[in-house]
């Protein structure tokens, strides 16, 4: 991809926009992790947690162009962005399934490592293929992660509430990119470029239609289950609710 | 029935806003009630969703919440009013004026840094987007 050239700059802007929503919320899910510790342990475990989240992207951007040459990587790269763009547009559930805040310093440790792996491994998929193979720009995107996730979260989650559409477009966008990482797999790249050159923009877009489609339609659903079980949420603690 | 709502932020202007509410029922001859409602930024970052259980951030907000409430809970309960709390999350503008509205409140108190429109623009006023969005009278108090 050339300097400056048109596709270059839709790239850069992709990979700002996948740090923003791939990168704005993982200092606080570290600090709700470890929320329960004794604040001394705490403060190490957010550090320790941030650090970890950034070393291991600067891991995985080292191997990521490599590996997603192997084939069929990409298409698990992409599926896996599939999954992370629908979960974005459903609310918060209350499944078990999810590893939690501890009291215990390893129960913390092991939410937060976990954490990390994934939110990195999401993060530098996503760049390496909205880089389309130019370590330049995998290196941009990594650079420009580490600001967002030391400082970005609270700014980024305002904009997420204030703007619930960025929240969609981000969706959207992981969608696209999921879309084309698996029509630029090494197995089917040639294939698709010979014969059906406009699959690689038909697979994105498609991409896109399902993630928003999928998750608009799954949010509603837990919506309305939601609304018929609850009612409004009122967390105030209810021993003073009046005195 | 009087009931006043004031919005809880944890700043000296929520309070002088309380401050303000308080006198306006000393004065009122009718059964008075007294809400206050804090709002806590919602975190719905796709991880926080993934990671972490729903409880624990309902926990967190309530912390949040309850600390910041709790000046404003102690003057009023030390000027001998009961308050009814309230909790919510998400964009403080349309929880306070949805709880208004909800709650039957007869007017909210404000509580405003009285920034000049073009930096409440900038900063987002939330005085600004409950005047807008609020359904009951809303009295400003700077």
């Amino acid at each position: 991809m050339e300097f400056g050239s048109p596709a270059f700059w839709i790239a850069v802007l992709q990979i700002i926009a996948i740090d923003i929503v791939l990168g704005g919320d993982n200092a606080v899910v570290i600090a709700l992790a470890s929320r329960r510790l004794p604040p001394d342990l705490q403060r190490k475990a957010i550090f320790w947690g941030v650090f970890g989240a950034i070393a291991l992207r600067v891991v995985l951007i080292f191997f990521a162009l490599t590996l997603l040459a192997i084939p069929y990587l990409k298409v698990v790269g992409g599926l896996l962005l599939f999954w992370i763009g629908i979960k974005m547009m459903l609310p918060h559930d209350d499944g078990g399934h999810e590893i939690d805040a501890s009291t215990h310093l390893w129960g913390a440790i092991k939410t937060i490592i976990v954490a990390d792996a994934v939110m990195s491994v999401d993060n530098v998929i996503a760049i390496a293929a909205a880089s389309k193979d130019s370590m330049a720009l995998v290196i941009f995107g990594l650079v420009v992660s580490v600001p967002i996730i030391v400082w970005g979260s609270r700014l980024v989650l305002k904009l997420m509430e204030r703007f619930p559409v960025v929240i969609t477009l981000g969706a959207a966008l992981l969608g696209w990119i999921a879309g084309d990482m698996l029509v630029r797999d090494v197995v089917f790249k040639d294939w698709v470029i010979a014969n059906a050159p406009l699959l690689n923009w038909i697979v994105p877009a498609a991409g896109v239609l399902v993630v928003v489609g999928l998750g608009k339609l799954l949010a509603s659903r837990a919506g309305a289950a939601k609304a018929v079980a609850e009612g409004p949420v009122d967390l105030a603690a209810p021993e003073t609710k009046r005195d | 029935m009087i009931a006043v709502l004031v919005p809880i932020d944890g700043s000296a202007h929520a309070l002088r806003a309380l401050d303000e509410a308080m006198a306006e029922g000393r004065r009122s001859t009718e059964p008075f009630s007294l809400h206050l409602v804090n709002v806590q930024q919602a975190l719905a970052g796709v991880h926080v969703k993934t990671f972490i259980k729903r409880e624990t951030l309902e926990d967190y907000y309530r912390e949040q919440g309850n600390a910041a409430l709790a000046p404003a809970r102690e003057r009023a309960s030390a000027a001998g009013f009961s308050v009814t709390v309230h909790i919510g999350v998400g964009d403080p503008g349309e929880v306070i004026a949805q709880y208004a509205a909800q709650q039957h409140c007869t007017r909210i108190y404000m509580g405003t840094r009285g920034l000049g429109s073009v930096a409440g623009m900038v900063l987002g006023s939330v005085a600004v987007k409950v005047v807008h969005l609020s359904t009951v009278p809303v009295l400003m108090v700077k």
